[in-house]
């Protein structure tokens, strides 16, 4: 049986519509519109004790939304989640016990309590016994050194402090799943490798299951197994990241300086450039990777331009899920040639 | 048993607030001035006389101050900021991060206050009591009278937190919430007898105010203090009144979490 069972899950928001003005807002004090939002529309996945898997979409797309119902804080508005069996919003209290979570906006210590202090709180929260405890602190402690901030109060950790104390509040208790959303935002690379170094740590040692959301598309190349993909709350692709890239995230972009002024021809059409755009001396290039590489479009270009610079820029992850989600609507509307 | 948590959580309320001193001395002074000001009032409500007729008899300035004092002993526990806390915690999106701990939310509200209650007596009731001992004649209870002001007292602060916390629900239907706060306050000013004490009121208001639990707070365990409540029966009806205020309260905070969860819109993310 999977540990994460989700069928046509759908959460519905009503939504206040506001409008500008002096009497719009006095007829809204006595009479109020509401628009219905669908956060998340139809979504189905099981996820197995011992993966990692991303969920990624766009700001807007539902991916907290999921978690949040995975967790058992909101409850859908159809569908279900079961969690090691479970229905987590009916045994929030019972499920609360067995997972951990890190939301990255949000801090689930006490905000004026010493870091040190609030952990052992969470040792009391989950009846942790005392020498697992000790036992994880010392060995949390050191991969995510805690020890340099670890008698100073939540509220004045710099952010990638309070986000290793997090993470290591959400995984004292050795939950089975941990879900983690967006626990890198806004972070420096060195912090950021410490926390992938550790996600990828327990999920080794202790098999726990990870549900992580992010924007940077390197957490999910150095973690995940899996990738799940949603927009406008649906989900879009489920399966592993090679296939996703080679499916989606082959184009690349190439930008260019010259001296001369860059005339398209149609020998590059032939070669496999999909598209160009030249705004003064500045050309990029759109090309499949797959048809043709960069060197030999450089090659073209420098036997007959002088160039000043140029640089290769691979698919990221916003442009992978672009094409996603223009391959979708491709499937209703006649494919449009693209254009030089 | 889940004993050691309830215990950390409170003491943590408690250290938190050790670590803002400035706040200890202002609460006292707060205290201070309003009881200084209530006991002149009174004093000059009094006059000369030094007795007043009111609905439980012939009551002495000495009987008044003594209330005034008492009064204000109960309010540094009955005041708490629990419709505050809810409501910020519901706008703010904050309300998550207690949901996804292995702990009822009321329990958490209720360990915070606690803490901060903890904290106020030792920094507020002790040199409220000291001040006021010294001051003004301060009346005793018999042992007796002590002993059932004590426990009702204890119910009255429970059945206070369990009003604040229900009304504090209606966060999750309104978000914010802080002037049903002010509305709140001023019905219990009026009628738990933390100003004036029922016993000069008109005959409609006091009728009025057996519908309202708010006396069972402040008034009656004040009476019951002075002696003014005397037969076990009296007690008795006290006491039963106070548990049935507490489980209709309780039955109805029940009825309006397993509302408010299904309603809840995390905000921010």
């Amino acid at each position: 049986m999977p540990l994460i069972e989700v069928q046509n899950l759908r959460k519905e928001f009503k939504r206040q519509k506001r409008r500008d003005g002096f009497w719009p807002l006095m007829k809204s004090l006595v009479y109020r519109e509401y628009e219905q939002k669908v956060a998340v529309e139809d979504i189905s996945f099981t996820i197995d004790q011992g993966e990692i898997v991303g969920y990624i979409g766009p700001n807007g797309a539902g991916k907290s939304t999921t978690i949040k119902m995975m967790v058992g804080i909101l409850v859908p508005t159809s569908g279900a989640v079961h969690v090691n069996g479970l229905v987590p919003f009916e045994n929030r209290i019972k499920n609360a016990r067995r997972i951990g979570a890190v939301f990255g906006q949000k801090s689930q210590l006490w905000w004026d309590t010493p870091v040190i202090e609030s952990l052992r709180l969470t040792k009391y929260m989950y009846d942790i016994p005392e020498d697992r405890y000790q036992q994880n602190m010392a060995l949390f402690g050191d991969i995510l050194g805690l020890d340099e901030f670890k008698n100073v109060a939540v509220r004045s950790l710099s952010l990638g402090q309070r986000m290793r104390a997090d993470l290591c509040a959400a995984l004292l208790h050795d939950p089975d799943i941990v879900y983690l959303d967006e626990p890198t935002i806004g972070l420096d690379v060195v912090v950021k490798e410490r926390i992938r170094e550790f996600i990828r740590e327990i999920n080794r040692e202790r098999g726990t299951t990870v549900i992580l959301t992010t924007h940077d598309m390197s957490d999910i190349e150095k973690l995940c197994s899996r990738v799940m993909v949603v927009d406008h709350g649906k989900l879009m692709y489920d399966g592993n990241l090679t296939t996703l890239k080679n499916d989606y995230g082959n184009m690349e972009t190439m930008e260019l300086d010259t001296e001369e002024v860059f005339v398209m021809d149609d020998a590059l059409l032939r070669m496999g450039i999909t598209s160009s755009q030249t705004e003064e001396a500045r050309t990029q290039l759109v090309y499949d990777k797959k048809n043709i590489n960069s060197s030999a479009v450089i090659k073209w270009i420098m036997d007959r331009y002088s160039v000043r610079d140029f640089k290769v820029k691979e698919t990221e992850i916003e442009e992978i899920i672009r094409n996603l989600y223009a391959g979708f609507s491709q499937e209703e509307r006649p494919r449009q040639e693209v254009m030089a | 048993m889940r004993i050691a948590l309830y215990r950390e959580m409170t003491m943590n309320a408690f250290r938190t607030h050790l670590a803002f001193r400035a706040e200890v001395l202002l609460f006292l002074f707060g205290q201070l001035f309003k009881i200084f000001v209530q006991v002149y009032i009174w004093h000059a409500l009094f006059g000369d006389s030094g007795q007043l007729a009111s609905q439980a008899g012939s009551i002495s300035i000495q009987e008044m101050i003594t209330y005034v004092v008492i009064s204000s002993v109960i309010s540094v526990f009955a005041t708490n900021d629990v419709i505050f806390k809810v409501s910020s915690k519901v706008s703010s999106g904050e309300i998550a991060m207690d949901l996804i701990k292995p702990m009822s939310f009321r329990s958490v509200v209720f360990c915070q206050t606690f803490g901060t209650n903890m904290y106020r007596m030792l920094f507020e009731l002790v040199p409220l009591v000291i001040v006021s001992l010294l001051f003004f004649h301060v009346q005793l209870p018999s042992l007796a009278s002590g002993i059932a002001f004590l426990i009702l007292v204890f119910n009255g602060l429970i059945l206070n937190f369990l009003i604040t916390y229900t009304i504090g629900l209606i966060a999750f239907w309104y978000i914010l919430i802080w002037q049903i706060n002010t509305v709140l306050n001023g019905l219990i000013r009026l009628f738990s007898g933390a100003f004036i004490p029922i016993w000069f009121f008109s005959d409609s208001l006091v009728q009025f105010s057996y519908f309202l639990p708010f006396r069972l707070i402040y008034y009656e365990p004040i009476s019951v203090y002075l002696g003014k409540v005397t037969g076990w029966q009296e007690l008795l009806a006290i006491v039963l009144q106070q548990v049935a205020w507490i489980v209709g309260f309780l039955l109805l905070q029940r009825w309006m979490w397993s509302k408010a969860v299904r309603r809840l819109v995390a905000q921010g993310g």
